[in-house]
């Protein structure tokens, strides 16, 4: 395998800037190895080799592009800022995957979903276009819970992925196939969509870091919707740094996605957005320097949800070495945690029942046959029935049939908007742990910086295990729905091998809404400080 | 609150999904059986939001919206009518097609 | 009226308008017409899957106008929900609607209460093929509407109908719509029940869906009464439902029940924050607003002197409206102005098959390509009212070279230099003219002078003849009566 693959995804963005490698050479490598990997991890739905050649070789014939003049930090003013120009070729030739709700003009857009196995978007996502522009080549189209609903990519009708460090156990999910496929080294960073923790908990679970942005910070467009009020794009890489690039390409409002934030609507100080610039800080500067007198919140709903001893030891070590720095660890509560899960159930299916009555075989999508197929419809709702009934798996159909319920009549008081009281209250609780949940307002005195909490209770479970028990399945997001709910991000990264399992442990790093920079920079100092997790050992190594 | 079998059967179709045994794209009676146990967990499980006090609370169906609102009223056309229609299961003289029904 | 004395009709009308945008309502598609089948389509009202809606700001603000025009109260946020059912027609499977609250509430128009006025996409079409086959056009899909909903409180028929034209006049003339009945641009459920007369309670309602035209309403009201009454008399019981009205036969049928009762499932549309507008922002659009009507047609009579038959016409479109009082701020010559858009202009593009707005530039963007005629501002208007009335050309030759001034672009003064039309007000170049036809009818000179006054217009006429109609009126008379003495 080439030594190509061990390098992060900033590493071989320079080395190819440098032109010590062709892209096409890097992006062979990781066609090679998705080709060699596959057969264990099926963690793509579409490989595209062809695409992904001519783009590097295309690339390949332009040459890089002449570095930014300012390449320092040009602008005057008190927070360092990555230069424009910079981002804009910020991944240039860098292989990158995307999950398959995600559009890309020229591929299929399954959504792991039998219904859509033939769809074909006119039309990119916005982060997509955002990735194209950087100079990203798209590899692969990624495997995924049939329309993101499920938490360990066993949903899906493209066959389930594998774990690479256990193939017998689950990647975790919704992004599953991301995950899997970043910490097999497939590609160097993949873009996921986290609705319940579907993009930190497989980065968990796989080894990887994952990002859950704040709501309204990266465009929903093009992005086949789950549950509209708590989606969000973000990347799944192997580094904090690395996460930082991809964010910082990928961020900032679009005009086509109403929900994207405004932040020149932002109140008092604009959070930071210099992602790469804080990840730099974090990783180089000493860890006394930057942690003494940080503080850190901990959930004690989040320690006390019945996380396992492994889970909880890799934690607290990395905590306890906190604390050595200089942070001061505060516990927190936030006593609406427990209506957490309930009230996301309601109101994730009750947009998603919505959002999927999209589907119905007229425009596009997989039409049903009549159970007689020689036969005709009955009338036009048969058609509907049979084209969804056929089309759809049964986890997708069970959440349309509980978001429909939610909002039908009798229960839309007595649920949805319950849940979304709720929801209010839970903000609330955030703030207060927060001292506000807006960045750069000023915090309140024994309020924390950030939240630490694990990503999951405990690491990737056998496959199968949740088979038959949908709710238990749903309770592997009790950790991260949390976030979804009031919109703030959320930062997984591993932080060493549970003792038993010697699988990946994750913790996840809380922060005020739009202040990823922070997250970010204390995730790079988490980072150094944990041990590395190294190479999954499910498939062959890259480095033997 | 609980949930009958015959509620769960009645909001699937509503949302145009056929649970029913015994129908035409339904599932066999213990299948049928168990999707209707597993939604009567899951909205057991729900219920727990009686508890919470939420009298004189506002609700909050979306978080943080600091966004732009609208778009100006310009035109803008950027896909043919064949992109339009072109993942279309069945389509004539430009438009999408909907199959005979008795 | 067929309905007796014994009870009393109670009407109500639910009003769908489309607003007269550019664009559909959520995406950057064409509000057009008449375009082959989904020609106007985007993913976004297609409903494919990622695609997103972001609200044209044009619609938001028609529609505060249609609420002020119609005396509603402002609502500074409204949102949009989301309104679940399954047709070929709706490619989401949800309508954009607003539920509570609405952009405008609690108005009233002609005496009736408006209880409010919301913003919502249309619907595509379905056309029905021969072999059974439904075709689907996804063209209208997403059109803005405004839908009026007004309170129960018309008690005929006819005036349900009357009311209609009145709110359509209205809106069109607000530039709110350029609502089209036969298009569907325009269309109305009618709400009709029954009670005793005297009665303070309302009776079992029924609805009838998708009227659109005046008489329709009408008629369908009127047959729905006499329906509700024969049941009522009879000793029957109504059901609260909804009925479809058929013109040829004179009768209203209840639409086929559904299986399953509607349960539209309405929620916050969660792609759509809530639309907040700022004090300010109203009072911009009703600043901008045309004058009511009725204001405007009272002011031209009672301040500019107009006559009635002007005004009516003057006073009936804001758009001509606007362009007479555009030009009579650079010239104050209210009677001149209206002469010449009654007599020349206004016959000129009926002649020309052309709507106001072509001739005087205000009908926007051109299509490209084709070739541009000079259009008659209302500077140009403005202008050529000042050349007549400082004398330069008299009104008999502004009346000839009228559809020369529409294709030239010139000025009138130049146009009728080039042609030796100039109206010559200098008495020793109108001498020599006014000497010529007394010397060539001497008979008539001295019937003239032997008391005969009345030939003094027939020597006019002689003299303008022989000027080719540029010699000004005032100074002939003049002349002539001094060499007829």
């Amino acid at each position: 395998m080439s030594a190509l693959l061990q390098l992060s995804l900033s590493e071989v963005a320079k080395g190819l800037q440098a032109k010590e490698y062709k892209v096409e050479e890097v992006v062979s490598a990781c066609l090679d190895r998705t080709v060699a990997t596959e057969p264990k991890l099926n963690a793509c739905i579409s490989v595209l080799a062809e695409q992904a050649l001519a783009r590097a070789r295309e690339l390949d014939a332009a040459g890089p592009p002449c570095p930014a003049p300012s390449s320092g930090c040009g602008n005057a003013g008190s927070t360092p800022v990555v230069p424009v120009g910079e981002i804009a070729q910020s991944l240039w030739g860098v292989p990158i995957g995307l999950k398959d709700n995600i559009s890309l003009k020229g591929s299929r857009q399954t959504c792991a979903s039998r219904f859509m196995e033939n769809f074909q978007p006119c039309y990119n996502a916005e982060v997509s276009d955002r990735l194209l522009a950087a100079g990203a080549v798209i590899t692969a189209k990624h495997n995924l819970d049939e329309f993101a609903m499920g938490a360990g990519t066993e949903n899906s009708a493209f066959g389930r992925t594998h774990n690479p460090w256990d193939l017998d156990r689950v990647p975790g999910g919704s992004s599953g196939g991301s995950a899997a496929a970043v910490a097999a080294r497939q590609c160097y960073a993949a873009l996921g969509s986290d609705t319940g923790g579907s993009i930190r908990q497989p980065a968990g679970f796989c080894g990887c870091v994952g990002l859950k942005p704040s709501y309204g910070r990266v465009s929903r467009y093009g992005v086949a919707a789950f549950g509209t009020s708590f989606d969000q794009v973000g990347p799944l890489t192997r580094t904090v740094e690395d996460c930082a690039r991809l964010l910082a390409v990928i961020a900032g409002p679009d005009a086509k996605d109403a929900t994207s934030a405004r932040l020149d609507l932002f109140p008092d100080n604009l959070p930071g957005q210099d992602f790469v610039a804080q990840a730099l800080i974090g990783a180089s500067r000493e860890p006394g320097e930057l942690l003494k007198g940080l503080k850190i919140g901990l959930p004690v709903e989040f320690w006390e949800s019945g996380v396992s001893a492994e889970v909880e030891a890799a934690c607290r070590d990395i905590l306890n070495k906190l604390e050595g720095f200089g942070a001061i660890l505060l516990p927190v509560s936030l006593p609406h945690q427990k209506y957490a899960l309930a009230a996301y159930q309601v109101m994730s299916t009750a947009e998603a029942s919505t959002n999927l009555a999209r589907f119905d075989g007229v425009r596009f999508g997989r039409r049903g046959i009549p159970s007689d197929s020689s036969a005709a419809f009955d009338d036009l709702q048969e058609l509907y029935i049979a084209s969804r009934s056929q089309g759809f798996g049964p986890e997708v159909q069970r959440r349309i049939v509980l978001g429909t319920y939610m909002l039908s009549s009798g229960c839309y008081e007595t649920y949805y908007r319950k849940a979304a009281q709720v929801r209010r209250l839970l903000v609330q609780d955030f703030e207060k742990a927060l001292g506000s949940a807006v960045a750069g307002a000023s915090a309140a005195s024994g309020t924390c910086d950030l939240l630490l909490a694990p990503t999951s209770a405990a690491t990737a479970c056998k496959q199968g295990a949740l088979a038959g028990d949908p709710l238990m399945a749903y309770k592997m997001d009790l950790l991260t729905i949390g976030l979804n709910l009031v919109g703030l991000p959320g930062l997984a990264l591993p932080v060493g091998l549970g003792r038993e399992s010697k699988l990946p442990v994750s913790l996840q790093v809380m922060g005020r809404a739009f202040d990823e920079a922070a997250m970010l920079r204390l995730g790079a100092v988490i980072e150094r400080l944990a041990p590395a997790v190294g190479e999954p050992g499910g498939v062959e190594a890259v480095c033997k | 609150m609980p949930i009958s079998k015959e509620s769960i059967l009645r909001i699937s179709r509503l949302a145009r999904l056929d649970l029913e045994a015994g129908t035409k794209f339904g599932a066999s009676e213990n299948q049928v059986e168990a999707f209707v146990e597993q939604m009567q967990r899951i909205v057991g499980y729900i219920d727990i939001l009686e508890e919470a006090d939420t009298v004189g609370v506002e609700p909050l169906y979306s978080p943080l919206q600091l966004t732009a609102q609208s778009r100006p009223d310009v035109i803008v056309q950027e896909y043919t009518r064949e992109e339009i229609l072109r993942n279309a299961p069945e389509q004539a003289d430009g438009f999408f097609v909907v199959p005979k029904v008795i | 009226m067929r309905i007796t004395k014994k009870w009393e009709t109670v009407i109500g009308l639910e009003v769908h308008v489309q607003l007269k945008t550019e664009t559909k309502l959520f995406c950057s598609c064409p509000n057009k017409f008449g375009a082959e089948p989904n020609a106007h389509v985007c993913p976004g009202c297609a409903g494919m899957p990622g695609a997103l809606p972001v609200l044209n700001a044009r619609a938001v603000e028609l529609a505060v106008r249609a609420g002020l025009a119609l005396n509603c109260r402002i609502n500074l946020e409204s949102v949009f929900a989301r309104k679940s059912y399954f047709y070929p027609d709706l490619p989401a499977g949800f309508q954009t609607s607003q539920l509570e609250p609405p952009i405008c509430a609690a108005g009233s128009f002609e005496g009736i209460r408006i209880n409010r006025i919301h913003l919502e996409d249309d619907a595509g079409k379905c056309v029905h093929a021969g072999n059974g086959e439904t075709l689907v056009d996804l063209n209208r899909a997403g059109t803005p509407l405004i839908e009026i909903v007004t309170e129960p409180d018309f008690r005929s028929p006819a005036q349900a109908a009357e009311f209609m034209r009145r709110l359509r006049y209205l809106l069109v003339y607000m530039g709110v719509t350029d609502a089209n009945m036969e298009e569907g641009g325009m269309r109305c459920d009618v709400n009709v029940s029954l009670r005793p007369s005297g009665s303070e309670a309302y009776g079992t309602r029924t609805e009838l869906k998708n009227l659109n035209s005046f008489n329709n309403i009408e008629d369908a009201a009127e047959c729905e009464a006499e329906r509700h009454r024969e049941v009522l008399e009879a000793g029957g019981v109504l059901v609260q439902e909804t009925r479809q009205f058929d013109p040829e036969n004179g009768i209203t049928r209840a639409l086929r029940s559904k299986e399953e009762a509607t349960d539209y499932r309405y929620f916050p549309n969660p792609d759509l924050p809530a639309v907040r507008i700022s004090r300010e922002f109203v009072e911009a659009v009703a600043a901008a607003m045309p004058e009511q009507p009725e204001a405007r047609a009272k002011r031209y009579l009672d301040d500019l002197g107009l006559h009635q038959e002007e005004v009516a016409i003057l006073a009936a479109s804001a758009e001509l409206g606007d362009y007479f009082e555009a030009a009579l701020a650079l010239q104050n010559s209210p009677k001149r102005l209206a002469g010449l858009i009654l007599g020349e202009l206004l016959p000129e593009c009926n002649r020309r098959g052309l709507g106001i707005a072509e001739v005087t530039g205000k009908a926007g963007h051109a299509g490209q390509g084709e070739p541009v005629a000079p259009v008659f501002t209302a500077e140009r208007l403005a202008h050529t009212a000042a050349v007549i009335e400082s004398g330069k050309v008299s009104l008999k030759v502004a009346h000839e070279l009228f559809a020369d001034l529409l294709d030239s672009g010139e000025a009138l003064e130049k146009l009728a230099e080039q042609r030796g039309l100039l109206q010559v007000s200098d008495s020793s170049a109108l001498e020599g003219a006014v000497l010529e036809a007394i010397a060539a009818n001497p008979e008539e000179a001295a019937a003239y002078r032997g008391g005969k006054s009345k030939l003094l217009s027939f020597f006019v006429g002689q003299v303008m003849r022989r000027t080719k109609g540029a010699g000004n009126p005032a100074l002939i008379n003049e002349l002539l009566k001094k060499h007829l003495q």
